[in-house]
């Protein structure tokens, strides 16, 4: 008996070791192939006059139409935000003079950027998987090769710009939302006038707090659109390949914005 | 004239394509023809090298598609023109601009010239007048013909159609073989077509070619194929059970 227990665990070992490698080896398969498309998107930014209708399209997608959902998460974790901050300052008495430098620099640094970073991952990344990889399964981006037009030039570069030029431009909106739903709350239930709100921001935040926030941004709105891309591409079956891309997109966009804020802080603020 | 030469592919460890060797003519209407799965379209999918071979080679007037780089690859396939069996169309665009999509990117054609143009090869196909509608409000026939006009707004030398009647009721394939015929003979492309509707190889073929286990079992012309005494091309061209083909169902039987 100890024997065939012996050999069902060296077996189960064995087996275990054989999935994690193949993990291991699609990771880093992926890593490349991701990267081989990041490089060609990087080639065709020399059609971008003439692509500059695609991207504006595209921008409006991830711009305009994410507008409510930022509204929504920013407002809310703004003012998540100065109650928790609130509830903190009590031990130290007054909270009006912290209360705008402590929420603003938590909003600029990592709330805004990382909850909107999230949340767009799920809407405008995981959208850009089901898009590309329904165009994959119908054929949709064979009809595109055999017509000798690029599908990367004409489908990834002009999200992957879109993502980056975008995302700051909806983290700075999510900023000023979230900071006013913090005044908000200040005002509204513990006497923080504006005045004292913002000479608060005024006195403690810097200029790195807003910009380590934009790098994040960047760097968010390129990974998910370029992890949306691949993974559309990389898309295989009918309307279940679709699914799973969709889900494939979100989950591995946000653990990039998860990543990619933790080297960004390292970075800036260490 | 495109060549196939020695052709060969797998996927994964399964051999679809065992050397297939196939000259398909000039200005004739060549049909490829084989059971389900046996490589058809696989075969269509190397010649606008959309796949690539593992042996052998597909060659375009003499140039060989593996030897070019992705620019020389384009400019052959805009001399190509390629009908998806589902359409393929896109589904996020009108009619018009799928149809005006390659004359967009590769032309200097102005909007209103382009328009002009879309609306002659609806006309052509038979469908006037639906340029502001969206795919998903076309039948599969619709679909089909908007495809082929689609493949067609280039000018193209060679014409491909993977299964052009399929799941067609039969008016509207003998429109479709009608139409393939008329833009053959008006135009003079050249025209590759995978079927294995019979009616339609008899119809509008010039050669016909079978592909069976990955090779081209059969090439020559319709009366050829009917007066053939290989059982393996008798079976399936009268679509007899009993024979040398044995069809393995899915239950053993």
């Amino acid at each position: 008996m100890p024997l065939i227990k012996q050999i069902i665990i060296a077996l189960s070992e064995f087996l275990l070791l054989d999935k994690f490698g193949r993990k291991v080896l699609q990771f880093f398969a992926g890593l490349g192939e991701s990267s081989m498309l990041l490089y060609r998107s990087v080639k065709n930014l020399r059609y971008i006059v003439r692509d500059r209708y695609l991207i504006v399209e595209q921008m409006s997608i991830v711009g305009v139409n994410s507008i409510p959902l930022v509204v929504v998460t920013a407002s809310f974790a703004g003012m998540v935000a100065a109650v928790q901050a609130g509830y903190q300052l009590e031990d130290f008495g007054s909270p009006s003079m912290f209360l705008g430098s402590s929420t603003s620099r938590a909003i600029v640094i990592e709330l805004a950027p990382v909850l909107t970073g999230l949340v767009l991952a799920g809407r405008f990344g995981a959208s850009i998987a089901a898009e590309i990889g329904t165009m994959k399964v119908t054929e949709q981006i064979d009809a595109l090769e055999t017509m000798a037009i690029d599908p990367i030039r004409y489908l990834a570069t002009p999200r992957i710009i879109a993502g980056i030029v975008m995302m700051p431009i909806l983290i700075i909106f999510a900023d000023l939302i979230a900071m006013s739903g913090s005044l908000f709350i200040g005002y509204t239930t513990m006497d923080v006038s504006p005045q004292a709100f913002f000479a608060s921001v005024e006195k403690f935040m810097v200029l790195r707090d807003v910009l380590s926030g934009l790098l994040k941004a960047l760097m968010f709105g390129g990974s998910t659109a370029l992890i949306g891309c691949y993974v559309g591409f990389a898309t295989e079956g009918g309307a279940e390949g679709v699914g799973m891309a969709t889900i494939r997109a979100f989950v591995l966009s946000s653990a990039a914005i998860l990543v990619n804020d933790y080297i960004v802080a390292s970075v800036i603020l260490l | 004239m495109i060549q196939i030469v020695n052709l060969y592919k797998y996927f994964q460890d399964k051999r679809i394509l065992s050397g297939v060797n196939l000259e398909i003519e000039t200005g004739k209407i060549t049909t490829i023809v084989g059971r389900s799965g046996c490589g058809k379209s696989v075969l269509l999918k190397h010649i606008v090298g959309l796949l690539h071979p593992d042996e052998g080679k597909v060659l375009i007037e003499g140039e060989a598609l593996s030897d070019m780089t992705t620019d020389e690859l384009f400019e052959v396939r805009k001399k190509m023109g390629l009908v998806f069996q589902n359409g393929a169309l896109f589904d996020s665009m009108s009619v018009e601009e799928n149809i005006g999509l390659g004359l967009r990117e590769h032309t200097k054609l102005s909007n209103a010239e382009i328009s002009n143009k879309v609306s002659k090869l609806l006309e052509m196909v038979g469908l006037p007048g639906i340029e502001k509608y969206r795919p998903s409000e076309l039948s599969g026939g619709m679909k089909k013909r908007v495809s082929l006009a689609r493949a067609l707004a280039m000018d193209p030398q060679y014409v491909l159609y993977d299964e052009p009647t399929t799941g067609l009721d039969p008016i509207m394939s003998a429109i479709i073989d009608d139409l393939i015929l008329r833009l053959n003979n008006d135009l003079n492309i050249t025209s590759i077509v995978v079927t294995h509707d019979m009616k339609s190889v008899y119809k509008i073929s010039d050669r016909v070619a079978m592909l069976h286990y990955g090779i081209v079992r059969f090439n020559g012309t319709p009366d050829e194929l009917k007066n053939t005494n290989d059982h393996v091309v008798r079976q399936f061209i009268e679509g007899n059970v009993e024979g040398p083909i044995q069809p393995v169902l899915k239950d053993g039987r």
